[in-house]
């Protein structure tokens, strides 16, 4: 269970990695590292209409099961500044965990 | 998020919600201008829009966002006609809730003037109404933030004191200002009359921050508007929307559900439609 859990996280983040070349390409930028640590405000310097273009590449890939508007308007300011590419993944791949249940 | 093109460019947009069924409420979101984009809906409005049962659709005006760029056309009326021409584009062709921020609830009014049979209602979030005084303001505005934004130092300024995010946003903003002529045509062309104002049958709903002048406007909409329903939320400035959205979204819901029926009607509607 935990084994299939870890297994699903690492192709997510291979998923969120590929989205993310996508948008960063557009800047110019095909060299940044994008690891679970990276930070998507100071690492990345994300626009909010990128998260837009960004939750489109989740829709598209996962469905209806991953609301990314949903995740993000539930986040503090705060916790929005700091968010980072392995909690967008968490919360991936829990959202796919529960629609399989 | 798609594009399509519309009124000969290319127009960045997403939606949410029921926006192919023809009994649900469709609410197109408009936004501010320079320093905003589609953005400022999606993680806000949008998601209990949707959850409420209305289609949404947001899109970047021109000069914004992932939204083209060109060198001209900039004026309330090319800005009009680049919406219309999105809502056939999309085949949306019942009359829709247009819900403007700031710039944004200006062009709602604007386009619910010249183009009543598509509008069934207009929400005003912290706007002002696009009269000739409007555009006077506006004139100052632009020449103001021009002046200060023309500044070499102004970037690194704002970097350190608001962040690279604003920063970023404020050069895309700049390089609007200096590579359209958005600071010579949207503060001029064609504005409402007071006659227009009146004219108007469609419900209106302005909401104003209370810590910000944009209030001082709400008896002129009072005095000249058939339906207007206005509200001030205090302790706010002019980025309510953002700042507060479960509260606006308190007061747009039950608003935009109670007009419904009268919408349905169709009349009070398609009454002005050929007013000019």
């Amino acid at each position: 269970m935990t084994e299939t859990a870890a297994i699903s996280a690492d192709a997510v983040l291979a998923d969120i990695s590929v989205m993310l070349r996508a948008i960063l390409d557009e800047y110019g930028l095909d060299d940044v590292p994008i690891t679970r640590d990276t930070h998507f405000h100071d690492d990345l310097e994300l626009e909010s209409i990128d998260l837009v273009t960004l939750a489109g590449s989740l829709a598209e890939r996962y469905g209806d099961a991953v609301n990314f508007a949903e995740f993000i308007a539930g986040l503090e300011l705060e916790s929005l500044i700091e968010l980072t590419v392995g909690d967008l993944v968490d919360y991936v791949a829990t959202a796919l965990a529960g629609t399989e249940a | 998020m798609p594009i399509v093109t519309a009124n000969g460019i290319a127009q960045h947009y997403a939606t949410m919600g029921p926006i192919g069924d023809p009994d649900a409420p469709i609410a197109v979101l408009i936004h501010g201008v320079l320093i905003d984009s589609l953005a400022s809906y999606y993680f806000t409005l949008a998601k209990p829009f949707a959850d409420a049962g209305v289609g949404t659709l947001m899109y970047d005006l021109r000069g914004h966002g992932k939204t083209a760029k060109p060198p001209s056309g900039y004026a309330m009326s090319d800005y009009a006609q680049d919406l219309i021409a999105l809502l056939d584009e999309l085949d949306i062709t019942r009359p829709a809730f247009l819900l403007g921020n700031s710039f944004g609830g200006s062009l709602a009014l604007y386009v619910a003037a010249r183009y009543p049979e598509r509008v069934a209602g207009v929400v005003m979030i912290e706007a002002e109404a696009p009269t000739a005084e409007w555009g006077e303001r506006l004139r100052n505005v632009f020449g103001e933030s021009s002046k200060h934004l023309s500044r070499r130092e102004v970037i690194p300024w704002i970097r350190m004191r608001y962040g690279r995010h604003l920063a970023k946003q404020a050069k895309a903003a700049i390089d609007t200002l200096n590579s359209t002529r958005i600071e010579q045509e949207m503060p001029y062309g064609s504005m409402l009359s007071m006659d227009e104002l009146a004219a108007l049958r469609c419900p209106v709903l302005a909401i104003y921050a209370g810590d910000w002048n944009i209030k001082a406007e709400q008896p002129l909409l009072v005095t000249w508007l058939t339906d207007c329903t206005t509200e001030i939320i205090e302790g706010q400035d002019h980025s309510v929307l953002v700042s507060i959205p479960s509260t606006v979204c308190e007061l747009v819901l039950p608003w935009m559900t109670a007009r419904r029926g009268a919408v349905g009607a169709g009349s009070a509607v398609t009454g002005a439609a050929d007013d000019t």
